[in-house]
């Protein structure tokens, strides 16, 4: 019985050690880049010439317009997501032989591209509408496909979990149109899971790299691709400055969706 | 006009879809057959018989191989600890391990520069403690393999968190009452309990690795794996069919893999 204590003291310290130390695989590099991003100069050490704000001045300077390019595609996604994935996911929840076969085919193809790797989907565009990559518009319909999925389960896993269908039967036999009861009864009711959905759509969306990198061309560049393009080519100040202001968004943005998970689950 | 709303509900995604969607995807898998002379499987074959192709794809199954297997077994340990032990700080805790699933490959990439690269973190302590610095792994296969660990690990915490924190700890208890001892109850009982969970994580977490562009893309010089060669056949080689043909193997397995992993998760 002693021997069987001892190893098991020994296992328990060996899983403190392992869950130190992957706890700190995941957060240190975080750390070092937000401090790395206010060194003059992370050579040997961190900041033995040390602190600037240059690094962010120069990520203004020089990549502004992808954030700017990245703000409004993630906006525009975002907006017609919601507007196409809550419309998609209604009717389809609402009608009458929702277990047909085509429905399910029908859900299946809406949540594929979810599944399908960002560079299939990236090399399937390029090939298909080279001539529609100058003007960025690709990029953006490319967001809108590859976060669609997102949306429409939010907002299909929502509209299932109470019984809407009566709500939605009980508003029409009152007299209300679809368009009607889509907007003043059930819009309202799954709010918090749009919004959920919309926050997931904005973080993928302003972090796309995979498909976005078959699409881009060099006046048209979004934010993950600028980050790129400084990680191969600048100094690891300037990557850790705009990696910074990434976080910025990402961070705030994942703290609300984790709220609001929770508070749905309630 | 009623038949007309309802199609007005639904008609956008369809157009949507079926043009930039569906019409690219399949000129994609149309292209992956076009040979010399018509419609072949060469673009296929060449992926094994092409030694270059079958290196890249060699690289890719073990990295995705070892990287799910040590996936699997940190995550399970970590997640068993989490569901097990409430302490104060555990939900922000949870979500500061579990915030890098939400980063994009190249900033994962950029974590693992900053881990190790010649002036990164690992280097820069191992300079310090024995005077010449270790660990400037980044730009190698080392560093693809801590990348590939630095986004599948939260990931997998989360979904076998998921089904750890619902396993009913009494089903253990009752099978250490008939007198299983610890390992015995965690193989025989908890293991096997939480199977499909496991099962699904791992396959998210092989077939992620295995499609996985904008990390290996930032750190990749020397080692060339199926999506990077993808895309250099593509860009520098103009080599239309094969890429096609590399990317609709990617897509089947990771779709493949996807619907087996709900298929799972939907049965429990």
């Amino acid at each position: 019985m002693k021997g069987y204590n001892l190893s098991g003291k020994i296992l328990k310290v060996l899983m403190y050690f392992l869950i130190i130390t992957v706890t700190a695989f995941l957060i240190v590099p975080i750390v070092f880049t937000i401090l790395g991003s206010f060194s003059v100069h992370w050579g040997l050490t961190m900041f033995d010439r040390g602190l600037t704000l240059e690094w962010y001045r120069y990520v203004f300077y020089y990549y502004g317009h992808t954030i700017s390019i990245t703000l409004i595609i993630t906006c525009c996604t975002v907006l017609v997501n919601i507007i196409l994935g809550s419309m998609t996911a209604y009717k389809l929840a609402m009608n009458p032989n929702k277990n047909a076969h085509w429905i399910k085919l029908l859900e299946e193809i809406l949540t594929l591209p979810a599944a399908i790797p960002g560079v299939a989907i990236g090399l399937a565009l390029a090939q298909s509408y080279s001539g529609l990559r100058r003007s960025g518009i690709l990029i953006f319909i490319a967001h809108v496909i590859f976060t669609f999925p997102l949306m429409f389960r939010a907002i299909t896993g929502a509209l299932r979990a109470k019984d809407f269908k009566s709500v939605d039967e009980c508003a029409a036999t009152l007299g209300a149109g679809s368009i009607r009861r889509f907007f003043l009864v059930i819009f309202p009711a799954i709010r918090v899971s749009i919004l959920s959905g919309a926050i997931n759509v904005f973080m993928t969306s302003l972090g796309e790299f995979n498909i976005t990198f078959f699409l881009y061309t060099p006046y048209l560049m979004t934010l993950p691709v600028g980050m790129y393009e400084s990680y191969a080519s600048l100094r690891i100040e300037v990557g850790s400055a705009f990696t910074t202001l990434f976080l910025v968004f990402a961070i705030p943005l994942t703290y609300c969706m984790n709220r609001l998970n929770k508070t749905k689950m309630k | 006009m009623k038949n007309l709303v309802n199609t007005l509900f639904v008609l956008p995604t369809a157009i949507l879809f079926a043009l930039f969607f569906i019409f690219p995807v399949g000129v994609l898998a149309t292209k992956s057959f076009v040979g010399e002379t018509g419609f072949t499987f060469e673009n296929y074959t060449a992926i094994i018989t092409n030694a270059r192709y079958r290196t890249a794809l060699w690289n890719s199954l073990w990295l995705s191989v070892t990287v799910t297997l040590v996936t699997l077994i940190i995550a399970c340990i970590i997640a068993f600890f989490l569901a097990r032990n409430e302490f104060k700080g555990k939900n922000l805790y949870m979500t500061l391990i579990t915030f890098p699933v939400s980063l994009p490959g190249v900033v994962v990439g950029f974590m693992i520069i900053i881990l190790f690269g010649s002036t990164g973190v690992i280097p820069m302590i191992t300079r310090s403690w024995f005077g010449t610095g270790y660990g400037a792994w980044a730009y190698t296969i080392r560093g693809i393999f801590f990348a590939y660990l630095y986004f599948s690990v939260p990931k997998t915490i989360m979904t076998i968190y998921g089904s750890a924190v619902e396993f009913d700890i009494r089903l253990e208890e009752a099978a250490r009452t008939v007198g299983a001892n610890e390992q015995q109850a965690i193989f025989k009982v908890v293991i096997p309990t939480l199977m499909p969970a496991i099962l699904s994580a791992a396959s998210i977490a092989f077939c992620t690795s295995m499609s996985a562009f904008g990390t290996a893309f930032t750190l990749a010089n020397q080692f060339e794996i199926i999506p990077i060669l993808m895309y250099t056949e593509y860009t520098n080689n103009f080599n239309l069919t094969i890429a096609s043909a590399m990317a609709i193997f990617i897509g089947v397995v990771c779709v493949a893999l996807t619907m087996f992993a709900r298929t799972l998760l939907e049965k429990e």
